[in-house]
């Protein structure tokens, strides 16, 4: 009798190992098809995004076509003026078509696009200078709120600039510096924030929102050990925020 | 005197610039290049302390003009003109000085070019001082940190070490405009001469290391975290 108990505790212990090997490798799967899931429709996005940057290049060539046939009329019957005109509508136009940042990161590519698209769709001037990063050290996830949070943050605050009236503007920056990858997000603003509102906090009901999302930054940086800073200087706010490589 | 050269590829626009960098910049010798190839080979014998090039040239690139400069032993601040609202580059090139959208050239050309100007009249500033052997002439850019000792300041470069009598305070009035920090009780480090900020310590380019003092650690982290941002 004893030695049977024995046996089947053996064939128990067995089990139970194979259980949790089995457990553990069916976790795995699972975290790799969410990965693979995520990154198909990542890509999906990025091609439809592809698509369109197609599409609208194809457009643009025609509408040249025309605007050309247009300004040598207008300079054929030696109205120089009406030419002039034209020009600059053309270029006013052409300021406002803008290229998909490509810079090998595609989770960055992805959120850039959508963000500055975003912001210009809103009438917000955006300059962007991007190192391409590959962010190693972070998770996803991480990264992704990080730099959704910073540009979020800075185009609600450029949006209401533009409700009352003003120019918005906003100067992204992603570049390598002294050991750390760097995320810079400026926005131009009229009155200072910091002033109102110094540690930046969320008060309901409030529409200057100018800190949503600030704690969140602030984790994120800390749990890579990394910096952040939120402060005012030649009339803009600047965010940013430094992950050791 | 400030050097500058531009390289675009279209005559009529390395015009407007020259006039435009001439209307800006006070003492300013422009030369202009409408080929990457021949400003690369010029580098070699007249060094210029600003080059500004366009990226979207036929012969040779705005990026590959400004990586061959990267590996010369001179080092011109480089800014970058185009006509695009992004500058997308390559982590094998240096961080560019700045960068210049041909659709905003009144608005940003000033700033960028005084910010140059500052940059390369900052190489130039010496630091004087007088030792028990003599007075003493340091480029400030070739000071590392200064340390107190006592009654004294030890000034340390890559290559010697001085020491002459003053007060750290003294010292940290003088320079904080000059891009020196304060970080320690006993050092005041200049800013240029950092590899690496770490949470408690400062990494040199010549791998020394030097603490943060503790109730110097928040607000010169913070500063040197600012001073990275341009």
């Amino acid at each position: 009798m004893i030695g049977r108990k024995a046996e089947r505790e053996k064939e128990f212990e067995n089990l139970s190992e194979k259980y949790d090997k089995l457990y553990s490798d069916y976790q795995e799967l699972k975290f790799s098809l969410r990965e693979m899931k995520a990154s198909t429709d990542e890509i999906e996005k990025q091609s439809e995004e592809i698509r369109q940057l197609h599409e609208s290049m194809r457009s643009l060539k025609h509408d040249m076509k025309n605007h050309l046939m247009v300004t040598l009329s207008y300079l054929n019957d030696g109205d120089e003026e009406a030419a002039r005109v034209y020009i600059s509508q053309i270029i006013n136009k052409l300021n406002a078509i803008h290229s998909y940042i490509e810079t090998g990161n595609s989770l960055l590519n992805h959120i850039l696009n959508e963000k500055l698209s975003e912001a210009r769709t809103g009438g917000i001037d955006v300059k962007a200078e991007i190192e391409n990063l590959a962010f190693e050290r972070m998770e996803s996830m991480d990264f992704s709120a990080l730099l959704s949070n910073m540009l979020d943050n800075a185009i609600r605050a450029s949006l209401l600039e533009r409700e009352s009236g003003k120019a918005a503007e906003m100067i992204v920056k992603v570049y390598k510096n002294k050991g750390y990858d760097s995320i810079v997000v400026k926005n131009r603003i009229s009155e200072s924030v910091l002033e109102k509102n110094p540690e930046l906090k969320t008060t309901k009901g409030d529409s200057n929102e100018h800190g949503k999302g600030v704690p969140q930054i602030r984790d994120i940086a800390e749990k890579y050990e990394g910096m952040c800073d939120f402060y005012e200087e030649d009339g803009y706010f600047i965010s940013c925020a430094f992950i050791p490589i | 005197m400030i050097r500058i050269a531009i390289c675009d590829d279209e005559k009529r626009i390395l015009d407007d610039m020259s006039k435009a960098v001439r209307g800006i910049l006070e003492e300013v010798d422009v030369a202009v290049y409408l080929d990457g190839q021949k400003l690369i080979r010029d580098i070699e014998n007249s060094p210029f302390d600003i080059i500004m090039l366009d990226i979207d040239m036929p012969e040779i690139s705005g990026f590959s003009v400004a990586e061959s400069i990267q590996k010369m032993a001179v080092k011109p601040l480089i800014i970058f003109v185009t006509s695009h609202d992004e500058l997308v580059y390559d982590s094998l090139m240096l961080h560019p000085f700045g960068f210049v959208r041909k659709s905003h050239v009144d608005a940003e050309l000033k700033k960028v070019l005084k910010d140059a100007e500052e940059e390369v009249a900052s190489r130039e500033k010496h630091f004087f001082f007088h030792t028990a052997s003599g007075d003493v002439k340091l480029k400030l850019e070739d000071i590392l940190y200064f340390e107190s000792e006592g009654n004294y300041i030890k000034v340390i470069t890559a290559e010697e070490e001085y020491r002459f009598r003053e007060t750290m305070q003294t010292l940290e009035m003088s320079l904080s405009s000059d891009g020196f920090v304060r970080i320690h009780k006993g050092f005041l480090l200049n800013q240029g001469s950092v590899k690496m900020i770490k949470t408690d310590a400062v990494i040199l380019y010549n791998d020394v290391q030097l603490p943060f003092g503790r109730s110097y650690q928040e607000d010169a982290r913070k500063k040197l975290m600012r001073g990275m941002i341009r």
